[in-house]
Order: structure tokens, then sequence, then C-alpha cells
């Protein structure tokens, strides 16, 4: 029997018995409310939040602008006004893809000097210019919105079909999960970015299939973390309890099996997006993924080879953000792993 | 107390195949004999005290009764019903009246779900007390003497016998007639166990209900049975009222058991772990009684004379051999160590004396099994399954002792050292 | 003890455990002394503090915990010395040895431990006789043969079969109670003249609990080695312990030779202790539960800590800290059993031919008009936590 002082097992009496209990209640350390409560509380995690709503914000409007004003241009009075996928970049300031003429590879305002002489960055172009002239600010602002759809999608995707095939293996055992695990470990057996590769050379070069491709090669990942949640899971005594009840199979796993097994799900899911982001940046860099003229960070960076050296901003900004929304994911899946555990000790 | 039987257990058998994953399949491996032939009666509002060290099945044993696990053979009829045959439906809606009480407090409530929903899911299962079930779990917890207001409290909220009370709580929660508590208060501290095993019976004597009642310690058993069986590796061993049991336990193990607990009172005779050796795996038990490999009974088989000192010495140094625990620098210190004056004569000296050399030339495995061969395993301890009962000396109620020194069936409760039992037999 | 310096003196030894719902008082003021070859059981329920206060000799409490006063001093050399700076704060003082010599010269040489969990305290992935020779080689002076000697010497002593042949066996080939002689074995072989055993007998099973003590009591008479027993179990302390002390909350509430402790009990705690559990040995009736839980020791109850759950408890049990003391049987103690002899004379004479003087913590034995006090309705009998039992047992009494 421990017996260091667990604050956890050995909660002060209540006194009153048939009064409403009330100061001495011990605090809840489960629900959405708790678990709000910590992450509020955790700077790391709220750190993570804090890039994470940023990119999303900024995702968010580029994507009304890309898809509503694409949709809307089908519409004969608005397609006469010429509305297009970069309608609010190209009225407020400049286009994304479109080139803007000489000079190319403008340097930010504030770098402006001998080293980097020419015409200094301006309002219009604040962090400078590519190699073809285009604003590199909006070109990074448009390539979040398809950094945060590849993440989400593509973590979505693996983890809902890892959730399918994990649970259904895990809760049922024997041949059906020799099977399907067998299967997502021959997936496993393959380099990931082969696999991703061959998928996109077999279904078709661009970015739905670079989310798919890096979905699909994800599944394993999450089928096996979910089986092994399963496992354990359907050993602990409640669920026995509930069987000895008289409880039947589905409600068992709708109430017991699954609440207790999507936290580490959810921690997981939440560094996967950022592994996602990276990868599908890793593809556009080697040409698999966007297509130009489309801005994503990985192909902005894979440009940006042939100038690093006399024009390093070219690659320092998307890098800059790759970096910051991965950190940001990874920040919010720890701080997430904290608040989800309910054993865990301060 | 009425002698209505409720719960009659016949030849229970639970066996593991240890078979996992594909390539196992193509490979059978034995099985593990968690539960090998087991047969009792629980009588309606009656708590039948199962005791026994762990990994002898007595947790199996549970769980196969209430069919959480399948059995592989035998029954189990509940109110004339056999639950090993009943499927899906009808097994779930006779759950309703069987409960069970884990012994964990810590991992048997689910953690993230509230004690309201906790205690009103049997009930929702079962279709039962639609719109009064908060009512009726406020009520169920103060009857188990928690406060009412904690409906709204998540389990980590509580203490350990908070907790388990809890438990009790689900457990009446569709007013079941029979419950198996498997170990409820092992995990509790004393004064704690205390205070729930009074609250269960409270609730035993205020709802009528029968218990099975496992747990691996003798005091807690000895406290709330009224009726007591004794697991040994799979088997039932003795079954006794509880006061004959502790008092006139007529079966070697139980008597081991009972020695070995640890009295709390300076002033009582000391604690001698009086078992040597481990007890043998369920892959491949003993043959005959399986407590036999441990005796310090074992019956001498008929085709040897000797007096019963001699045969306590031989068996002394068999189970010597057969653990190694002595050590063989030459033939007199051996000798010495086990015989005494002298080695036996006849057939049985002569055993002993290759034993000897065998041990000598450093073939331990060889002597073991000459020895084993010669003397343990002509025993009728290792030919035949015993099962006798025996006159009680406290009580009325049956004694069933399962051990072949009763088997001349003489009520007589002495232990047989110096007479001679085998000839008695023949 | 009168005569020589003990073995092992604890004196107000605390310990404090910082975590962010506030301190934890898990040791709070606690001293005894072991003498040589002398078992000592530090007895008590879960959170009562024994584990801590076993650690904090060899100072091995780990941070949120740290031992913030007391003394432990061991043959001589000061393990643990906490005193008052210049500015009022508590510091280590010089006396205390360096992490460096409680390594190299204590742990494991001259003070061993064993923990409860035979499994965890033994690496799964090496041999059980290489762990046992490589902390030989660690802790005393030999070469890899000679260890593997005294590793094989060691393993036949504590009563493994072949030694030889399961000195190359991993950890999972042995039983529980195997792997609990080997890590006894392990403790005894540099010899060392103190053992901590904290709960090493509560995973085990009984007959297998019995063969452990069996052999701790050959072994002691042997080798001679004082022992600290850590546990909860009551009929382990009246087997094989020479005194006792009974924690409660971080304190030691009573101390005394095992045969007082349980034929003289003073204290209530203990005497409801003893009264709770069930017997192996003779049918109980109705046990007699203590109220309530232990409360935590982040906030301990004010006066006697006991205080909230003693069936005995008066109003000036919640003002009064007891001092821990020989029971004076003055008037102000009328109530509180009658030993003829007078207690302190009493425990003058045990400590002077060696046995433990009788202490304990309790205002009724101290002249603080106990038995003027009104009686508190002990709380507990109010709580939930044994609510139902007590007030029904309570009413069937009357």
């Amino acid at each position: 029997m421990a017996t260091t002082p667990d604050i956890e097992n050995e909660p002060s009496p209540d006194r009153e018995f048939n009064e409403e209990p009330a100061a001495e209640q011990p605090k809840a350390r489960v629900g959405w409310q708790y678990t709000l409560s910590q992450v509020r509380r955790d700077p790391t995690a709220m750190s993570g939040l804090v890039v994470i709503g940023v990119a999303t914000l900024v995702a968010v409007v580029s994507f009304v602008d890309g898809v509503l004003f694409a949709y809307l241009a089908g519409f004969g009075a608005f397609a006469s006004l010429g509305v297009e996928q970069y309608a609010i970049a190209e009225a407020l300031w400049v286009s994304p893809i479109a080139e803007t003429g000489a000079p190319i590879l403008r340097p930010p305002a504030f770098l402006t000097n001998e080293l980097y002489p020419g015409e200094p960055g301006t309002l219009a172009h604040p962090l400078g210019t590519d190699h073809r002239g285009r604003d590199l600010l909006v070109r990074l602002f448009y390539g979040t919105r398809i950094a945060i759809t590849v993440g989400i999608v593509s973590t979505g995707l693996a983890m809902v079909l890892g959730m399918v095939v994990g649970s259904v293996a895990g809760y049922y055992g024997g041949l059906v999960d020799d099977a399907l695990m067998r299967g997502a470990e021959t997936l496993y057996a393959i380099p990931f970015l082969v696999l991703v590769i061959v998928f996109m050379v077999a279904f078709g070069r661009n970015l739905t299939f670079a989310m798919i491709g890096v979905g699909v090669a994800t599944i394993p990942t999450f089928a096996r973390l979910i089986r092994s949640r399963v496992l354990s899971v359907r050993e602990e005594e409640y669920v026995d309890a509930a069987r000895a009840a008289g409880v039947r199979d589905r409600n068992i796993i709708m109430r017991h099996v699954i609440p207790n097994s999507f936290a580490p799900v959810l921690v997981q899911a939440t560094l996967q997006v950022g592994v996602s982001i990276l990868i599908v940046a890793g593809l556009s860099f080697l040409g698999y993924g966007a297509q130009p003229p489309t801005p994503s960070w990985g192909q902005m960076l894979s440009n940006s080879r042939d100038y690093m050296l006399p024009n390093p901003w070219f690659s320092i900004w998307p890098g800059l953000a790759i970096l910051a929304t991965v950190v940001g994911f990874n920040l919010l899946g720890d701080g997430l792993r904290d608040a989800l555990d309910p054993r865990i000790n301060n | 107390m009425s002698d209505d039987v409720l719960l009659r257990v016949e030849d229970l058998t639970k066996h593991f195949s240890q078979s996992s994953g594909i390539l196992d399949t193509f490979l059978s491996k034995p099985s593990v004999r968690a539960v090998d032939g087991v047969s009792f009666d629980i009588r309606e509002g009656e708590t039948l005290g199962l005791v026994g060290e762990s990994g002898c099945g007595k947790s199996t044993l549970a769980r196969t009764v209430l069919r959480l696990l399948d059995p592989t053979d035998g029954a189990v009829y509940f109110k004339g019903e056999n639950l090993a045959e009943l499927s899906g439906g009808d097994l779930r809606r006779q759950r309703r009246d069987m409960q069970m009480i884990f012994q964990d407090p810590q991992s048997s409530l689910d953690p993230r779900m509230k004690v309201g929903p906790i205690v009103e899911e049997p009930m929702k299962a079962h279709g039962l007390y639609e719109g009064e079930r908060e009512a009726r779990v406020r009520e169920l917890l103060e009857k188990v003497g928690l406060d009412p207001h904690h409906y709204n409290r998540y389990p980590h909220q509580f203490s350990g016998g908070q907790r388990q009370r809890i438990n009790l709580a689900r457990a009446l929660a569709v007013n079941p007639e029979f419950i198996v508590c498997d170990e409820p208060v092992s995990a509790l501290d004393v004064s704690i166990q205390a205070q729930v095993l009074n609250t269960m019976r409270e609730l035993q004597e205020e709802f009528g209900l029968t218990y099975l009642f496992i747990a691996h310690d003798l005091s807690v058993i000895r406290h709330i049975a009224d009726r007591v069986a004794v697991m040994y590796l799979g088997n039932v061993v003795e079954l006794a009222e509880t006061e004959e049991l502790f008092e006139n336990p007529q079966h070697p193990y139980t008597d081991a058991l009972l020695e070995s607990i640890p009295v709390p009172d300076p002033r009582a005779d000391g604690v001698r772990g009086v078992l040597d050796g481990d007890v043998p795996s369920p892959i491949d038990p003993p043959s005959g009684c399986r407590f036999r490999t441990r005796c310090p009974d074992l019956i001498r088989p008929t085709e040897y004379e000797m007096d019963a000192a001699t045969w306590d010495a031989v068996l002394a140094f068999s189970r010597a051999v057969e653990r190694r625990s002595f050590e063989a620098p030459d033939r007199p210190t051996v000798r010495r160590q086990f015989f005494g004056d002298g080695l036996p004569g006849g057939d049985v000296g002569g055993h002993v004396e290759r034993a000897i050399d065998e041990v000598l030339a450093d073939e331990w495995d060889a002597a073991a099994d000459r020895l084993t061969e010669a003397f343990e395993e002509p025993s009728i301890c290792a030919r035949e399954e015993p099962s006798y009962t025996v006159e009680p000396r406290y009580g009325t109620d049956e004694h069933r002792a399962d051990c072949h020194l009763h088997r001349d069936d003489t009520p007589s409760p002495e232990r047989v050292d110096g007479e001679d039992p085998a000839t008695a037999d023949d | 003890m009168s005569q020589s310096e003990p073995l092992l003196r604890v004196e107000n030894l605390k310990t404090q455990f910082f975590t962010e719902e506030g301190t934890v008082r898990a040791v709070d003021g606690v001293s005894f002394e072991v003498g040589e070859g002398e078992l000592v059981g530090l007895v008590g329920e879960s959170g009562a503090g024994k584990s801590v206060a076993a650690q904090s000799i060899m100072r091995l409490v780990e941070e949120p915990g740290r031992i913030v006063d007391g003394t432990v001093t061991y043959k001589g050399r000061t393990l643990v010395d906490i005193e008052r700076g210049p500015d009022g704060d508590l510091r280590e003082s010089e006396a205390m040895l360096s992490r460096r010599e409680m390594r190299t010269d204590i742990r494991g040489t001259e003070i061993a431990i064993i923990f409860q969990d035979p499994m965890e305290s033994l690496n799964p992935v090496f041999t059980v006789g290489g762990q046992v020779r490589e902390f030989i080689e660690l802790n005393r002076d030999v070469s890899g043969a000679e260890a593997e000697e005294i590793a094989i010497d060691m393993l036949r002593e504590v009563g493994i079969p072949e030694p030889v042949k399961r000195y190359d066996e991993y950890p999972h080939q042995f039983s529980g109670g195997m792997r609990q002689r080997v890590l006894i074995a392990m403790a005894l072989a540099c010899e060392p003249s103190l053992i901590i055993a904290d709960e090493p007998t509560t995973a085990l099973d009984v007959t297998v609990e019995g063969q452990i003590l069996d052999l701790v009591d050959d072994l002691q008479e042997k080798y001679d080695t004082a022992f600290v027993w850590v546990t909860h179990d009551m009929g382990v302390v009246a087997e094989i312990c020479d005194s006792v002390n009974v924690m409660y909350l971080g304190e030691v509430i009573e101390q005394a030779d095992v045969d007082d402790l349980f034929h003289d009990t003073k204290h209530p705690y203990t005497r409801a202790l003893l009264r709770s559990i069930p017997r192996p040995d003779r049918t109980v009736e109705s046990l007699d539960p203590i109220g309530g839980v232990m409360p935590e020791a982040i906030n301990p109850p004010s006066g006697c800590r006991f205080h909230t759950r003693c069936p005995d408890a008066r109003e000036v049990c919640r003002e009064v800290h007891p001092t821990h003391a020989p029971p004076e049987e003055g008037a102000d103690a009328a109530g509180a059993g009658n030993d003829g002899a007078r207690p302190a004379d009493a425990a003058r004479a045990a400590e002077a031919d060696g046995r433990q003087p009788h202490l304990v913590s309790c205002v009724k034995y101290e002249s603080v008009g106990y038995e003027h006090s009104e009686s508190l309705e002990a709380e507990a009998t109010g709580a939930f936590a044994g609510g139902l039992a007590e007030m029904r047992g309570g009413e069937r009494d009357e």
C-alpha cells in the first residue's frame, strides 16, 4: 500500500451528512470543462493555441476568398465582375500568383542597405518579393490555407479510418485482429514518402491526392494506438462491471470503451497535424503536391533553393511559417496530453 | 437463511487456451486449467466464502459463475436455469438478478462517468425504474453510507472505501438476489475494511442478499462467511461451515493456510511457513490430489512397509532432492542429514541409496525422478482424485474434505501421525 | 538501549511535499530509535507517512518532497541534520553527510532497503545473479569472480534452490516469494547493520509470507541485523517486531514494546485499530470500525490529529496538541485504564533493562483538564464514510 501522500486517494471526508457539501468538495478532474480549464492554465498549451488560432484565422479568411468567391464566380452577375480565386488579395493588395515584373527578389523593407541594394520593400511588399516579383507576405498568407487544410484533412482521414480499423481489431481480436493489423503493418513497412509518392504517381500529382496519400499512410499510426488502448480499456474492471450488470455490448463500446480510448487519440491527432503539414511541405518541395502557381509553403521553399545565399529571406519566411505552425500544434498536443490525463498529479 | 439452493455449480471447468495470433493456431499449446471440476451450492441468504492464494483460480471461478467467461465444461444452475447454456438476450436478462463487486475500487468505476450515471447504468440496461432512476440512485447512495448529494461527482473524488460503496450501490441498483464479491475489501485499509464489511452485512440483512465472497484473507472470510470453500490450484479442496473449517480443518492445505496467518497478538504461537516450494503450474497439474507435491501428510504407498518416522524421512529426502535444497558433499553427510542413525532397509533403502549415488554424481534430475517414481507416484494421493466428507465437529452442515486421509471414511478428525492408515485400507 | 548509543536515532524528523494544492506534511516530527539487532516496526494505515519516514532515513525522498527538519544519526554519523540558519530559515547543517558519502558509505553497505514489490525492484532484462553480483561489486571491494561467489552463497543462504543454476535466470522465472528472497539476499550481501523493509510481504500470499517471516527470523539470529519494518499488518507486527511505532497522519502516536502495545494498549487509535481487524484465530461477531477516513496531511486537524475520529475525544483534544511522553496516571487520567504501577516509573524501568519505554501521544494522559472537558460528538460518527453501518451498529448496541 503506497504511503506517499496521495491527494487523489484521500479527499477529506464531508462532515455534514445531510447538508449541501460546500467548499471542501474535491475538484473534478475529467470532462470538457476541466480539460479546457487545464489548457487555459497551461502556458505551453495556450501559446500553441494562439499560434494555431492565428493560422486558422488566416486560413479561414483565405478560404472564404478562395472557395466562396470562386463559387460565386459561377453566377452570371458575379462572373461579369471578374471575381476570381484571389479576389480579396487582388482587390486590397496584390495577387499572390500574378507576376508583378521587375525588380524580382526585392528585399523586405527593413533589410534594405548596401548588401541588398535595389528598391526597398514598400507597404505593398513588406516582406519583399520572390524571384518572379510576387509578394511574399500574400503568398505566405494564402499558403496557410493549404497547410491547415492539408494537416486537418489528412489527419482526420487517418484518424477516422484508423479508429475503425483499430477498434474493430482490438474489440473482436482473433483473426479479424490479425488480418487488419498485419495489413496496417504492411503499410508501415514501406517508407512513408515512397508510399505517398507511389500513391500520387498512381492517382494523380495534385494536392488532393497528396492529402489522401498522407492520410492513408498515417492510418497504421492511429490504428495501432487505438487498438492498444481498446485492448487495455477492455480489460478494465468497469467494462467487466458493465457486462456483469447486463449492459449491451454496443453500449459498452459507446459509453465506456471509446470515451476512455479517445484522449490519447486526440493528443496524437494534434501532434499528427503538425507532422502532416511538414510532410506535405516536403512533398511540395519535391514537386509532388500543390502545383505552381498555387502558393504553398513547401513549394515556396522549393523555389527558393537557387536563391538561398544571396536572398535568404525568400526561404526564411516560408520556413518560419512551417516551423511556427508545427510547433504550435506540438505545444497544444503536449498541453492536451496533460489536461486529458485524469490521473496526472500536477 | 433458508435451505433453498439459489445457485448450484456442477463440475465447472474453465481452461484458457494459450494460443494467440495466427502462428499459434497451427501449434497447439496445452491449455491453462484455471478451474477444474468445481462443484458447490449456495443457499438463499447465505454468504459462501471462497478462499485461496493468488493463482488458485478463485477470480476465474467467480467470473465463470457469472458467465463473464464462458465455461469450458460444467453447469451453473441459478434458480434452476443453467447459465452455462443461456445465450445473448436471455443471459443479459438473467444478469438482473446477479451482480458483481470488484476488487479494485480504482478501476471498477469508469473514470469519465459521474456517480449518478454509473449507478443508473444497470437500471438503464434492464429498462427498470424509468423516470425515478435519479431518486433511486440518491436513495441507494444513502443506503450504502454515502451522501446523496454526491450524485454529480466523479469516482476519483472519493476515497477507496467510498468508491467500494459506489460499487455496492451499483450492484444493488436492480435489486438483485445474488452478488459475487471478488476481493471487495482487500485493497482497503484495515479500519476502512471493517466499515465496508459491516455495511455489506447490513445490506444483506435488509435486502436478503446472497453473497459469494472471494478473498485471500482468512480473517475477513472468518468474519463474513457462513460457509467456506478453500481452493487450491483449480479445485475446491475443503468446504465446511465457517466455525468448523477454522476450528476443525480436515485438509492439510487448509491446515497450512491457517497456520501461516500472522495473528495480531504477540503472545500467540508464532507463524510457521509450513509449506515449502511453490504452487505447481496449472498447465500440467499433479495427478490425483493436486496438493500432493507439497503435502506434508502424503500417504505412504502400500507396497512399502516402513514406520511413520521412516516414511517422513524418505518423503523429506525426496522433496529436498526435487527442490535441491541441500548441499551434497559426501554420502555420510547426506545420510546423517535425512536418515539419522541408518538407512531404511529393503526396497526403500535401495531406492534411497541409488538416489544418493545420483545426487553425489550431480545427477539431481535423475535422482528426483527416481524418488518420485518410487515413492510419490504409487501413493494413492497420486493415483486417485480424492472426494470425501467427514463428520463435522461444529454445526451440522456437510463437511467436504477432499483428502485421501479420510478414505476409510472414519469420522475421526485425528491426524494420522504414527498410526498407519494404509494397512487399514487393505 | 540506555547504556549505549542506539544504532539509529531519528529525532523530530519532518518531511514535506510541496504540491500545487499545498504543503503535505507527510512526516511531521517523528522520533524513534533502533538498537543493534532490534526489529522495530513502523505501522500505520496508508497515508500515515510510514514509508516516507523510512525513505527519509536513507534520504531517498524525491521531489517535490523534502526533509525540512530533524536529525538522523546512525552509528555516530549524521545522515540528516537540519538546523536553523542565522536568518531563521531551516537548512542542512555542516555535520550532515554529503550525497556522495551517503551513496558510498551508507546506502547498501551500512543500511539496505527492501521494497514492497519484488517484481519492480529487479530489472527484468538482466539475470538475477548478475544483479546481485553488480550490487556486491558496487558496495564491496571485491573482484568480479569473488562477487559472483558471494552472490551465489547469499542466494543459497536465503533458501533459493539450485543457486548456481538459478544465478543465470531472469526475474520472471522466479515466483513472487523467490524474488523477495533475492531482494533479501541482495540486502544482506554487504552485511549491513540495518535493513529498512518497506512492506516486504504485502504483495505475497500468506503461506509465502510465512516462509519469508521465518527466513527473516533465522537470518536475524545469524547476522544480528537490525530492521525497520514498515507495514500496515498488525499480524506481521505481532509476529516479528521487538518494538513498535504506531503512526497516524505523520506522527508517531504510540511507541511501545510489542507485548505492551497489544496487551497494554494506551492510545485510543491503536486500540480502535486493533478492534477493527477481523481475527483469524477466533470468531468476532461484529467489527468495531474507526469512523471516517484519515484526513489529508495538507491541513491536519488541530490539537490531537485523531480527535476527528476518536471515540474518546473531548473538547480539549481539539485545542491541545498532546506531547509524546510516558502515560502519566494522574488524577486527570482517572478514566483511562488502570494498571496499578506508575507508568512513568515503569517507563524508566523499561529503559533500564533495554526495553522500549512506553510512550504515547494522547491528552488523556496529561494534566490538561481532559476529564473536565466536554465530550465531543465524534465528528466521524456523522460522516458518511462509515455512516450507515455505524449509526445502525450504535442503535443495535443500545
